[in-house]
C-alpha cells in the first residue's frame, strides 16, 4: 500500500501505474484497512476475470490499487490472443442467456452453500477458543473471506449485463435519460428493500405473540432485547434466531472488515425490526402496467418485442445485484471481523494493543506474525494507522489519477454479441459510478434523480455505522455512499441523498425499491447540507432545496 | 529594576505569577523553554522611556536572539482565585531588539484596557495593574494545546487534554474545535475525539504569526498518538512532583517528538476550557 505525505503534512496522490486510475468511492467510502487491502484486489480480480471470460468481454479485469488506502482501479484489456475466443464466448452467452443459468446456479447451489459455510464458521465462538485454535479459526476466516470476495465478483456479469443492456437499448430507442425509466425495474430486488423471508417470518411471529411485542418495545438495552427474542420459546425464538443468524454479522456500510457489523450496533438492528413490525409484512409494490405501457409506447414499434424481452431479463436478474454481496463477502468479512476482534481483545488484555479493532490494521501476514509472537507492528503504530484511516474519506482523493479518463473506443469493429455486451457493461459501470454533472448553487444541491417523488424532512448526515443510531423515522439520510449492507437502516428513512454513485448504485436501487425520493451523485451533499436542517428532496428533478 | 534568568524568578510580587511558576518548573527540570523575567518595575521604566532601562533591555534582548514569545506575568495574575486568562496580550514570534521592546510595551498596555481593568476590579485586585513580562524562546510547535489534571467543569479525577495543529493560540483562543482526550490519572487513555482543526497558527519568517488554513483530511486527523499522550502524562506526573497534587492547568507544545511546558498554573475557580470545548 502506498502512502505519501507532503512536507506540509497533506497527503499526496500519485498514479500507481501507467494509464487512467478511477477512484472507487462508491463501494468504499473510507480507506481500506491493510487487512482488506491485501485480500480484496486479487480476489476481486480473479472473480471479475472469470465472469469476463465466460461472457466473452474483451476486458480481463479491474486492477485495484490502494493509494493512501483509497481504492483506485484501472481497466485491464484482454490479451490479443484471447480475443477470438472471447467473441465466440459472447455469442454463446447471448444466445443461451447465460445470466439465467448463472442465477439458477446462484439460487440452487452457490448461495445455499455460502450460507451453510457462513453459519458453520459463525457457530464457532472465537472468544472460547484456545490461542492455537483461534489462530486456526482466523486462518479459516481469511480463506473463507477470500473465496467470498471472488464469488461476489464472479457474478458481476450476470448482475450487470442484462440491466446495462436494458438501459443502453431503451436510451437509444427513446432518447430518454435513464433516470426517466429506471423506476420500471422497481419491485424486483426485494432484498434491496430489506425484504427477506426470515424477516417476514419474524414479523409474523411477533404479530401473533403479544408478549414478544411488549418485549420489542421495552426500554431494555437493544442487545438484551435481541437476545431475549432469540430465547423466546416457540415460533418467535426460532424466527428471531433464523433472522439474526443471517443479518448479525453483515457489515453495516462497507465491504471492509475494518467497519462495524450489525450486531455491534444492536440499536440499529432493533430499530429496523421495530419499523418492520409496525409496518407489517412488506408487500412489494408492483409497477403499474400503465407505467410500463407508457414507456413501451415511446419505443419504435419494430423494437417493442426486443424491449419486452430486455425488460423481462433486467427484472429477472435485478435482485442478484445486492444478493451477491450480501451472501458473499459482506457476511464473510463480518465473521472474520468477529474472530479478529476476539484476538484483538486478547492482545489488549496483555497490553500489546490499545484497542481490539486495531488488529485489523494489520495485513494477514502481519497477523500471522503476531499470532506467532512477533513484536511488530507495535500497538502505537497500529493506532497510528487507525487514526490515519479514520481521518480520510474517499471524497478526499482526486476522482482520477494518471491520464484523464477518455471515452471508450468505438464498438463498431466488434461482432454484434461482443459489441452488445461491451455496451451493456460500459452502461452499467457508468450507471454505477458516474456522478451527476449538475452543479449545485446557493440554496439548491443537485445530483442525479434516482427515484421519483417529493419529500420534506430533517436531513441526517451520517458518515458511518457509528452514527446509524442517530437516524430517526422520517429522516432524510444524507451520506457519501451506501452499500448492500446499509439495507438494515433503510426502513426508517423517507428520502436518500448521496455524494457518489449513479443510477445503478446501491442507493439508487434501494430508494426505488422503497419508493422514497432518491438523489445520488451530488458530489457535495454532505458538505452543503447541514445535519438537522430541513430539506426538500425532489427525486424527479434531482434537486435538494435547503429550506 | 530587575531582569533575571527565568529559572531565577522566585518572588511573585516582583516577577508575577507566570514567571515564578515557570522558574520553579525550570529548576525542577521540567522542559520549559529558557527565557528572561522582567520585573514590573523594570517594565514600568521601559514604558516611561527610562534610558538606563532601555540600555539594559538592549543587552538582554541581544542575548535572546531568535524567535521570542513575549508574555505578561502580571502581579496577582494566575493566583488560585483568578486566572486572568486572556486578559493580557501575548506577542509571538518577536525578532530583534526594537520589536521586542515594542512587544513589552504592548503587553503592558493590554493590562490597562477597559476590560482588563474591569476584570481586576471584579476580582478585587485593584485597578492599577503591575505587569511583569516574560521573554521566552518560541517553541516551533507542530502540535500544541492545554491540559487539565482534573476535569475543569465536573472536577472528575481525570486528565483532560485539548490539542490542535501549530502554536497553541488556536486552542486557547477558541479559534478551532480542538481534539479532546481523556486519560486516567495513571495514564490509561479513555477517549480520543477528533475535532475540526482547520486553522494552524504558524510563525511568519520576519516576525508575527498567521492563520494557516489546514485542509482535510489533516484537519480531522487526531493530532496526538499514544506516544505523545504518554509524554504528556509524564509531564503532568512531573508537575505533580514539583507543584504538589493541586490540579494543574498546563499549556504545552510538541516540537517534533520533544514536549515543552509553556505555562503552568493551578486550576482556578473559573474554568478555562477553550470556547468550542464540547464539555461545556
Amino acid at each position: 500500500m502506498s502512502s505519501a505525505t507532503a512536507s506540509d503534512g497533506q497527503l499526496t496522490f500519485e498514479a500507481p501505474g501507467p494509464g487512467t486510475w478511477l477512484l472507487d468511492s462508491v463501494h468504499m467510502p473510507r480507506p481500506f484497512t491493510r487487512f482488506q487491502a491485501a485480500i480484496h484486489p486479487p480476489a476481486l480480480y480473479a472473480g471479475f476475470n472469470e465472469g469476463l471470460k465466460r461472457y466473452g468481454l474483451i476486458l480481463d479485469g479491474l486492477d485495484y490499487k490502494m493509494v493512501n488506502g483509497l481504492a483506485y482501479f484501472a481497466l485491464v484489456p484482454a490479451p490479443d490472443s484471447d480475443v477470438p475466443g472471447r467473441f465466440a464466448a459472447a455469442e454463446k452467452a447471448v444466445a443461451e442467456k447465460l445470466w439465467r443459468s448463472d442465477l439458477q446456479r446462484w439460487d440452487a447451489e452457490v448461495k445455499p452453500a455460502a450460507i451453510r459455510q457462513h453459519l458453520a464458521l459463525q457457530s464457532v465462538e472465537p472468544a472460547t477458543l484456545s490461542d492455537e485454535d483461534l489462530a486456526r479459526h482466523i486462518e479459516r476466516c481469511i480463506e473463507h473471506l477470500t473465496r467470498m470476495v471472488k464469488q461476489h465478483h464472479a457474478f458481476n456479469m450476470a448482475a450487470m449485463l442484462p440491466v446495462g443492456d436494458f438501459i443502453a437499448s431503451v436510451s437509444q430507442w427513446t432518447g430518454l435519460p435513464p433516470s426517466a425509466f429506471m423506476p420500471v425495474l422497481r419491485g424486483f430486488s426485494p432484498e434491496s428493500a430489506g425484504h427477506m423471508k426470515e424477516l417476514d417470518g419474524l414479523v409474523a411471529a411477533i404479530h401473533a405473540n403479544p408478549k414478544s411485542q411488549a418485549l420489542l418495545s421495552s426500554d431494555a438495552p437493544a442487545r438484551q432485547i435481541l437476545a431475549s427474542l432469540r430465547g423466546e420459546p416457540g415460533e418467535v425464538g426460532s424466527a428471531a434466531s433464523a433472522y439474526l443468524d443471517i443479518v448479525s454479522y453483515r457489515l453495516l456500510d462497507s465491504l471492509d472488515t475494518g467497519d462495524a457489523t450489525a450486531i455491534e450496533m444492536p440499536e440499529v438492528l432493533l430499530n429496523g425490526l421495530r419499523v418492520a413490525v409496525e409496518k407489517g409484512t412488506m408487500v412489494l409494490e408492483n409497477v403499474p402496467a400503465s407505467e410500463v405501457a407508457t414507456l413501451r409506447a415511446r419505443v419504435p414499434a419494430e423494437h417493442q418485442p426486443a424491449f419486452d424481452e430486455l425488460l423481462a431479463e433486467a427484472c429477472h436478474m435485478s435482485r442478484l445485484r445486492d444478493e451477491r454481496g450480501l451472501y458473499s463477502d459482506v457476511w464473510a468479512a463480518g465473521i472474520a471481523r468477529h474472530a479478529l476482534l476476539a484476538y484483538g481483545a486478547r492482545l489488549v488484555a496483555i497490553g500489546r494493543l490499545h484497542e481490539p479493532a486495531h488488529v485489523i490494521e494489520c495485513d494477514p501476514t502481519e497477523i500471522r506474525a503476531l499470532l506467532s509472537g512477533a513484536a511488530n507492528p507495535d500497538a502505537d503504530e497500529l493506532a497510528e494507522r487507525a487514526d490515519e484511516r479514520a481521518s480520510l474519506r474517499a471524497s478526499d482523493g482526486p476522482p482520477f489519477l494518471g491520464d484523464p479518463p477518455h471515452p471508450p473506443p468505438p464498438l463498431d469493429g466488434l461482432p454484434p454479441a461482443a459489441a452488445r455486451l461491451m455496451r451493456a457493461l460500459g452502461t452499467a459501470v457508468d450507471a454505477l459510478f458516474a456522478p451527476s454533472h449538475a452543479v449545485s448553487d446557493a440554496g439548491t444541491v443537485r445530483g442525479t434523480g434516482a427515484s421519483p417523488g417529493l419529500y420534506t424532512g430533517t436531513a441526517r448526515l451520517v458518515s458511518g455505522p457509528a452514527e446509524f443510531g442517530r437516524l430517526q423515522r422520517g429522516d432524510v439520510l444524507v451520506t457519501s455512499t451506501t452499500t448492500e449492507a446499509f439495507n438494515i437502516v433503510l426502513p426508517m428513512i423517507s428520502a436518500l441523498v448521496t455524494d457518489t454513485g449513479g443510477l445503478l448504485s446501491h442507493a439508487a436501487i434501494v430508494s426505488r425499491e422503497f419508493g422514497i425520493p432518491g438523489v445520488v451523485g451530488c458530489k457535495d451533499a454532505t458538505t452543503r447540507i447541514a445535519d438537522g436542517s430541513r430539506v426538500t428532496v425532489n427525486g424527479t428533478t434531482g434537486e435538494i432545496k435547503l429550506v | 529594576m530587575d531582569a533575571v534568568l527565568l529559572r531565577d524568578a522566585i518572588d511573585a510580587n516582583v516577577f508575577g505569577g507566570k514567571a515564578v511558576q515557570l522558574g520553579a518548573a525550570l529548576r525542577a527540570g521540567l522542559p520549559v523553554p529558557d527565557g528572561i523575567a522582567l520585573s514590573a518595575c523594570f517594565v514600568n521604566a521601559l514604558v516611561s522611556g527610562n534610558n538606563a532601562a532601555r540600555c539594559a533591555f538592549k543587552d538582554i534582548a541581544e542575548q535572546m536572539d531568535g524567535a521570542l514569545a513575549v508574555r505578561s506575568s502580571a502581579i496577582g495574575e494566575d493566583s488560585k482565585d483568578a486566572s486572568f486568562a486572556g486578559q493580557h496580550a501575548t506577542k509571538l514570534n518577536v525578532h530583534g531588539i526594537e520589536p521586542a521592546l515594542f512587544a513589552v510595551i504592548e503587553v503592558w498596555k493590554s493590562g490597562r484596557t477597559e476590560t482588563a481593568v474591569a476584570y481586576r476590579e471584579r476580582m478585587g485586585a485593584g485597578s492599577e495593574p503591575q505587569v511583569a513580562v516574560v521573554l521566552q524562546r518560541l517553541v516551533q510547535a507542530d502540535i500544541a494545546g492545554v491540559l487539565f489534571s482534573c476535569h475543569p467543569v465536573t472536577g472528575a479525577d481525570e486528565i483532560i487534554i485539548e490539542a490542535g495543529w501549530g502554536l497553541g493560540e488556536s486552542v486557547v483562543q477558541g479559534m478551532i474545535i480542538p481534539d479532546s482526550y481523556r486519560m486516567t490519572r495513571t495514564g490509561v487513555v479513555l477517549e480520543r475525539v477528533a475535532g475540526s482543526k482547520d486553522i494552524a497558527i504558524r510563525k511568519l519568517p520576519n516576525g508575527g504569526t498567521w492563520q494557516e488554513p489546514v485542509a482535510l483530511p489533516l484537519a480531522r486527523r487526531l493530532c496526538l498518538g499514544y506516544p505523545q499522550l504518554r509524554s504528556l502524562h509524564e509531564l503532568v506526573t512531573h508537575c505533580d512532583k514539583t507543584f504538589g497534587v493541586e490540579p494543574h492547568d498546563l499549556e504545552w507544545a510538541f516540537q517534533g517528538s520533544q514536549v515543552f511546558l509553556l505555562q503552568r498554573r493551578p486550576i482556578t475557580r473559573i474554568g478555562r476550557l477553550s470556547k468550542n470545548c464540547a464539555l461545556r
